[in-house]
């Protein structure tokens, strides 16, 4: 996933890490803290979450809590922005992925530990030469709408998302799907035009299966529909989004809670207040500067769980001096990660020292020869080497105050070391909608600081990130370095290699 | 008097127009569209094109800006580039909670600010004035954003009174709808109250000096007389200047407190149109934003008439 265009002015954990914490995230966090609801006069219910690098919620609490929960009751969410657009193939917002976690659901969904299981599928078979993937579906899955699931359900589901009129950014996860069939009407079988072995993780992450024709029967930004433990009951924008039990989810024991409600409170410090006061159960959306403080706070409960969301600072390679590899490195070399570690994250989060964060069980071998490690030695030779005098570069680090803090206090930490080195750097901060034009499609910057919360598959790293015919729309590197693709662009061994 | 009423009426169309052509051509200065912010950055040129070309915005601006105007005219405001919402129903949820906050703080501030300005000035240099003078600067000092976390701990956090966030209808529940406002309405009545108390006071000392104050003064009227009957009317039309341009404020929206206290309201909804690039909406809410400062504006000017029979409108 990427930058969220979520307004709020907090960075909160990226979508994708509710999924990954149960994709029916909602079904059993949700469900947790109906049973605390009982005697949340002690208050030991109330979950609160950590932002960006962490997520989990009351999960754990679901788990580790002696006692069997019981059904009913409501929970009420202090959320920190508006959802914006509920439909699940377009929205790029992060509560909007929040509130639909509990409303839609896919054919598979993640586990905690990041593995694929079933989820309105059954189970699925690839064919020996890896194109053709034939998932079979449970039975007995109702929608919202009263209808059954079935295979031109998921058909349709999977070609809206392709709809190039929908624009949706899920749809690269398809773009190598050649055909979908439907032999019939609990099987699905989708033709690949090449192996793709992330597909079944795409399939887990990002597509939401809807009932066929729901794009066209109603707004679906307003009012989604699938086949999730809740269903929307209610939405006032930028106020509150209620959400009410579906009494034929197909798992009869789910969900415990009666209905929930997402208010929307925008200012941390009065969802701070919110739970503390218990007039909230839960809230989203901690600043890391607080987070000691509310970890220390009686009858709160702070669940944190490391996440993928990663974030970087960009060159553009096109200009001067940052063209030459051996001033960037040295640049890389004078950037005192630890520090930003704690200055920025208040110490919830680790240094990154590969494209896959280190999270991922698939992140690079970190070794003597790729650490970036904060070295003025390496920084000073580095730039000699290159013959440029730090001192004569004049520059400016783009960032984004919104959606979260962190960009604008990166740029503002890394201004510092630089300027130790001599390099005078200026730090633009400039709102979300102004940096996605300047930096990401004018390509008018030298230096930026985004974020990446990528994928589970590195596939989802490395392609998007480095492989030539995506760069057309990535700021990270110069659209004529190729450096995937040193025979030209026919001969990416990386597309080949997945 | 009739008269009038219509030719202020007719000036509002130029207002109108001007306002909404600066709202249309200062969004479209600045850096960044709507639909590349909604759909983020995975999405790729050709599809943020294609979004454009569905929602017209690919068509000359002039085109674009008439398209529009034509619909106002019909009362049509548009659509919600965003969220696809017609805006006039986002405007008409909205706009009666900013309303509420307005009318409060206003009162607020008209309660407060009036009685300590006229005490202030007819007791100058004593405590008294020292003290409300000192208050008001205060008040006007503490930016809104500071007083309405400090009240929200205070009196959400520590005391735990009322309620921080949220709006509810108080004419549908009285008692819970007021807890609810009450907190904003101090965070924004303290600044109000103290800009209508030193306007009060410093007018109704100017009043003071005026000849025929001292001529009442001579003749042995009494000092509360005096100031009831002669000197409070005439220096409450720089006061009521004051309260109006107040009230614009508010209604044009008052962003910061409902941010802090979570209240959907029409500043809330100025300020996502503004980060979303929906121009649409932001072209609707200064629209309605406007007529709304024109009218409290125009009423200002007929109350002035009730304050001082010399005044009239011809």
């Amino acid at each position: 996933m990427d930058m969220d265009s979520s307004n709020d002015s907090y960075q909160w954990n990226r979508r994708r890490l509710l999924k990954m914490v149960g994709g029916g995230a909602g079904v059993t966090a949700l469900a947790g803290c109906s049973q605390q609801e009982g005697d949340s006069s002690t208050g030991t219910g109330t979950g609160t979450d950590r932002s960006q690098t962490e997520g989990g919620q009351a999960e754990t609490d679901a788990q580790t809590d002696s006692g069997s929960p019981m059904p009913g009751g409501s929970l009420s969410i202090a959320a920190p922005g508006d959802p914006q657009n509920l439909d699940p193939h377009t929205t790029t917002i992060d509560v909007a992925q929040m509130v639909l976690d509990n409303v839609v659901e896919e054919l598979f969904e993640l586990n905690k530990n990041l593995e694929v299981e079933p989820l309105l599928a059954k189970d699925y078979q690839v064919s020996d030469d890896e194109t053709t993937y034939t998932v079979s579906l449970k039975e007995g899955v109702s929608f919202h709408t009263g209808s059954e699931l079935t295979a031109a359900d998921v058909k349709y589901s999977i070609e809206r998302i392709l709809d190039p009129d929908l624009g949706s950014p899920r749809a690269a996860n398809f773009e190598l799907v050649d055909s979908i069939e439907t032999p019939d009407e609990y099987t699905v079988v989708f033709e690949l035009s090449q192996p793709f072995a992330p597909f079944v993780i795409g399939l887990a992450e990002s597509a939401a299966i809807l009932p066929e024709g729901a794009g066209e029967e109603r707004d679906l930004k307003q009012s989604p529909v699938g086949t999730g433990p809740f269903s929307l009951s209610n939405w006032e924008t930028d106020d509150t989004v209620v959400l009410e039990k579906f009494d034929d989810y197909h798992d009869d024991d789910l969900p415990y809670l009666d209905d929930a409600t997402f208010n929307v409170i925008p200012e941390a410090a009065t969802r701070q207040t919110q739970l503390q006061s218990g007039s909230a159960d839960m809230m989203f959306g901690v600043p890391f500067q607080q987070v000691s403080q509310i970890e220390n706070a009686d009858g709160v409960n702070l669940q944190s769980t490391s996440g993928l969301w990663k974030q970087s600072f960009w060159f553009n390679t096109e200009e001067p001096p940052f063209d030459d590899p051996r001033v960037r490195r040295a640049v890389s070399h004078a950037i005192n990660r630890p520090q930003l570690v704690q200055g920025v994250l208040f110490g919830n989060g680790e240094v990154a020292h590969s494209p896959v964060p280190p999270t991922s069980t698939w992140q690079d071998r970190i070794t003597d020869d790729n650490v970036q490690d904060f070295s003025r030695e390496k920084a000073e030779s580095l730039f000699e080497e290159a013959g440029v005098d730090p001192a004569s570069i004049q520059t400016s680090i783009k960032a984004s105050r919104t959606p979260g803090p962190t960009y604008a206090d990166t740029a503002t930490l890394v201004q510092s070391h630089l300027s130790q080195l001599g390099m005078q750097v200026d730090v633009e901060i400039m709102d979300f909608s102004t940096w996605l034009q300047e930096v990401w499609v004018d390509k008018n910057y030298q230096l930026s600081v985004g974020s990446w919360s990528g994928r589970i598959d590195p596939d989802g790293w490395y392609y998007r990130q480095y492989h030539s015919e995506t760069l057309e729309h990535l700021a990270l590197l110069e659209r004529r370095s190729r450096q995937l693709s040193r025979g030209g662009p026919n001969d990416d061994r990386s597309r080949e290699a997945r | 008097m009739k008269l009038y009423v219509l030719k202020r009426f007719v000036q509002y169309v130029p207002v109108l127009i001007g306002v909404s052509l600066i709202a249309f051509s200062m969004i479209h200065l600045v850096s960044g569209g709507p639909v590349r912010t909604m759909l983020g950055t995975q999405a790729t040129e050709e599809q943020v094109e294609q979004v454009r070309d569905r929602l017209d915005l690919n068509e000359p601006l002039h085109v674009q800006y008439l398209d529009w105007v034509s619909g106002v005219v019909r009362g049509d405001f548009g659509e919600s580039i965003q969220s696809g919402k017609p805006v006039s129903e986002m405007i008409l949820t909205r706009l009666p909670k900013t309303v509420w906050l307005a009318i409060g703080a206003t009162l607020i501030s008209v309660l407060i600010g009036i009685p300590a300005g006229i005490v202030s000035a007819t007791r100058r240099y004593s405590m008294l004035d020292y003290a409300a003078t000192g208050l008001a600067f205060t008040g006007i000092s503490i930016p809104n954003f500071f007083l309405g976390i400090l009240l929200i701990l205070m009196f959400g956090g520590y005391l735990n009174l009322l309620p921080v966030s949220g709006f509810v209808d108080p004419l549908k529940h009285p008692i819970e709808g007021v807890k609810h406002l009450i907190l904003p309405w101090m965070t924004l009545g303290t600044a109000l109250a103290s800009i209508v108390m030193r306007m009060m006071r410093s007018s109704l000392l100017e009043v003071f000096n005026e000849q025929y104050i001292q001529v009442a003064n001579a003749k042995g009227l009494a000092r509360e007389l005096v100031t009831n009957k002669h000197a409070i009317m005439n220096a409450l039309i720089p006061t009521v200047t004051i309260i109006g341009l107040n009230v614009g404020y508010l209604l044009g929206g008052t962003i910061v407190v409902e941010q802090i206290f979570a209240i959907s309201g029409l500043g809330r909804l100025t300020l996502s149109a503004v980060l979303n690039r929906d121009f649409i909406v932001l072209q609707g809410v200064l629209l309605v934003t406007a007529f709304i400062f024109t009218t409290v504006n125009f009423a200002t000017d007929m109350v002035y008439a009730y304050l001082d029979p010399r005044i009239g409108y011809e």
